[in-house]
């Protein structure tokens, strides 16, 4: 029981970290984290960070 | 509604936009900060208006001449997508410089107001500006702003002006009929004309209370801090300054307390786990995740402090000085004054210095920019600098200082290497940069900017940087045939076995080991990454206090467990900094190259630089310190002849062309 709560633990950390990665693509964001990304959901030509 | 913020480099369109928007957008206070536009929504708290009212701040520009393409952004957006007002941010201190831009805005045929920002600037200077004559003369209102100060600041008149003008229309003070900007010569008429009728206007309406010939305190500061020979130890002393205090004061004595916050919330997942807990995923999660991504996280104290510190800098004016300083190298090895502005940017994220680096006209020039801005060492490669000057040079500010000018030393000698293959060394470019003037840098700017980048920094350890530990750390505990590695059999893992071939070739570097080559790898996806491997393949869980290693690992010496010298380990540094940076700035040098042999050529470049810099560091150290050369002398030293050879080659063959190309001609 305790391996299975840990396994879910570090799914949902993996999880997380991916789609947030994911989401950041899909905002024209290459680099994680980066200072420069649009905070919104939307695509934004702003971020002088995207690479198009 | 959608209004543009337009004007001069410098003149506080991007401090404006963000106190109209509540953005945060880097404002630096140098030209060249912003290179594409940033859109925005304007604060409630400015406008009555139900509708949404968007801001563009537009990169700073001169001039719309067609002839200047450095400026196409500004001048595309303005003539192509036509906002509805422009607002346009006139610099009171420079009022001549920046109304020839304003007389080209009033040509547009879309309202225009305008911004006389720095006004307090002005009043100190005791100059004074007759605004409502000047306005009168150039057909628009003109408000006074300040964009730096958080109340009374002009800016609520000026969005109100603003809105009133919409749907307005806009006569032009300045024509020059019968003359088109469509022929050259004519427009360079026209520019005549049309710095004669600024020097007209400002003449009449500015009264200045000092002689601009005059000598002042900016000037004096200028003299001894971009002078010719001085300048260089000067910046020397600055950089030394900064890494002294964020690397071996005051950022190890943050570093301390923040990681023995990490160790605590270590010890408490690990009891919470307990025996209960397979071991192999209690290694994941304890030294592959928390351990990996917390050893990253921190050197979170160090590298703020450093950024807050640059931040400083950089509103001081003095990073201008900077560029002045580094100009004079730079147009010897054939490159543009503006490729220091990419290279500045550089030292914050390599990315967006290299997308800086399409200001640059000459393609030669921009591309050599963009392959050789990458050697600045960056954000992402300040844990890596950190954790070797703290393991093997007990936190020396000279470690981070001496990175910098040996990327430096790499950019102008590949830029000398680069004019001589595919350049002509006759060409000279020139550049004229604006210096703003010293300021007391704004403490709550560089906090805000500090802020910003830790977020940044945390942000990327929680996301790219925890899933490469966690792979790297089940690479490293299972074989292929998905058995669990045995203690004492690591080389019979997966991740030992994918970067043995690579630890190969790098033994004449100094640094033969497999973990070693591994992190190297794992830092090509994110320089941290180089940080969060090494902990995870050593079992390392903290760089900074090693009294707990001791228990693990038998010895309290970091360099011990990585078997590492002072040379070997300035060796990896090197290799490190100076290789490839990341695959995001790869990608970045491949949009603005826009070149295949360019950009493999680039990488090649990276990576034969970084090679040759740390086998000669790697050789040469060992041979002073033990007396004989480093083990793999012999394959190392044929490999980077062949690569100078290479090079050498290359030249040759620019050069009889060249000549025959003369001859022909």
């Amino acid at each position: 029981m305790a391996d299975f709560i840990v396994i879910a633990v570090i799914a949902v950390l993996i999880s997380l970290a991916s789609y947030k990665l994911w989401r950041d693509k899909q905002n024209g964001v290459k680099c994680a984290g980066c200072p420069q990304a649009p905070k919104s959901g939307k695509p934004s030509d702003s971020c002088g960070c995207q690479i198009k | 509604m959608r209004i543009a913020l337009a004007g001069n480099p410098n003149s506080g369109k991007t401090t404006l936009f963000n106190a109209l928007t509540g953005r945060n957008e880097h404002v630096g206070n140098w030209a060249g900060v912003t290179v594409s536009k940033n859109v925005g929504a304007l604060k409630s708290t400015f406008s009555k208006m139900h509708a949404t009212i968007e801001i563009v701040d537009l990169p700073g520009a001169y001039s719309m001449s067609p002839y200047t393409s450095e400026e196409s952004i500004t001048r595309d957006f303005v003539k192509g997508e036509k906002p509805d007002v422009i607002i346009n941010i006139v610099d009171a201190t420079n009022l001549s410089r920046s109304l020839f831009f304003t007389t080209q805005l009033l040509e547009l045929e879309i309202p225009v107001v305008i911004a006389l920002n720095k006004s307090d600037l002005t009043a100190k200077k005791q100059n004074q500006i007759q605004v409502e004559k000047l306005s009168y003369a150039l057909g628009c209102p003109i408000v006074e702003t300040i964009s730096t100060s958080g109340s009374n600041n002009g800016l609520d008149k000026l969005i109100e002006e603003a809105i009133k003008r919409q749907g307005e229309a806009q006569v032009a003070p300045f024509g020059a009929p019968g003359l088109s900007e469509s022929n050259e010569f004519e427009a360079h008429t026209i520019d005549t004309k049309r710095y004669a009728f600024v020097k007209e206007v400002v003449g009449k309406f500015e009264v200045k209370a000092v002689a601009s010939s005059s000598k002042n305190r900016q000037d004096a500061i200028d003299g001894v801090v971009a002078h010719k020979v001085l300048g260089i130890p000067i910046f020397l002393l600055v950089m030394w300054a900064v890494f002294s205090i964020s690397q071996t004061y005051l950022g190890p004595f943050l570093a301390d307390l923040f990681v023995g916050w990490i160790d605590q919330f270590y010890a408490f997942v690990a009891a919470l786990l307990g025996e209960s807990v397979s071991p192999v995923l209690s290694a994941l999660l304890l030294d592959g995740i928390i351990g990996g991504v917390g050893l990253v996280v921190g050197f979170l104290p160090l590298i703020m402090v450093l950024f807050f510190l640059l931040a400083l800098l950089e509103d001081s004016g003095y990073m201008s000085r900077v560029a002045v300083i580094m100009d004079r190298f730079f147009k010897k090895v054939g490159l543009s004054g503006k490729s220091i502005i990419p290279m500045v940017i550089g030292t914050g994220c390599s990315i967006p210095g290299v997308m800086a680096t399409r200001t640059i006209k000459n393609e030669r020039q921009r591309r050599t920019t963009a392959m050789l801005t990458p050697f600045m060492p960056c954000g992402a490669k300040l844990p890596v600098i950190a954790l070797f000057a703290g393991v093997f040079f007990d936190n020396a500010g000279w470690v981070g200082t001496l990175m910098y000018f040996v990327g430096i030393a790499i950019i102008i000698l590949g830029a000398f290497i680069v004019q001589r293959i595919a350049g002509e060394p006759s060409v000279r470019s020139y550049f004229i940069m604006e210096l703003p003037e010293y300021r007391f840098p704004s403490v709550k700017r560089a906090f805000m900017q500090m802020l910003m980048q830790g977020k940044s920094f945390v942000v990327k350890a929680g996301t790219i940087i925890l899933i490469c530990n966690a792979a790297v750390h089940i690479m490293q505990s299972f074989t292929w045939q998905f058995q669990v590695v045995e203690e004492g059999l690591e080389a019979t893992s997966i991740l030992a076995s994918l970067a043995n071939p690579f630890a190969f070739v790098l033994i004449p570097l100094g640094f033969g080991a497999w973990q070693l080559a591994a992190a190297a790898i794992t830092g090509f996806i994110a320089k941290e990454n180089v940080v969060g491997t090494l902990a995870v393949v050593y079992g390392i869980t903290n760089f900074i206090d090693t009294e707990a290693l001791e228990v693990v690992s038998g010895t309290d010496s970091i360099a011990a467990v990585m078997g590492l010298t002072s040379v070997t380990a300035l060796s990896y540094l090197m290799f490190n900094l100076f290789t490839p940076p990341c695959f995001a700035a790869i990608g970045a040098m491949n949009a603005e190259m826009e070149s295949r042999a360019w950009l493999w050529g680039g990488i090649a470049f990276q990576f034969g630089m970084g090679y040759t810099v740390s086998f000669l560091v790697y050789q040469i150290g060992t041979l002073i310190t033990t007396g004989s050369v480093g083990i793999g002398f012999i394959p190392g030293a044929v490999f980077v002849a062949v690569l100078v050879s290479l090079v050498l080659y290359m030249m040759q063959r620019n050069k009889r062309s060249l000549v025959a190309n003369q001859a022909t001609a």
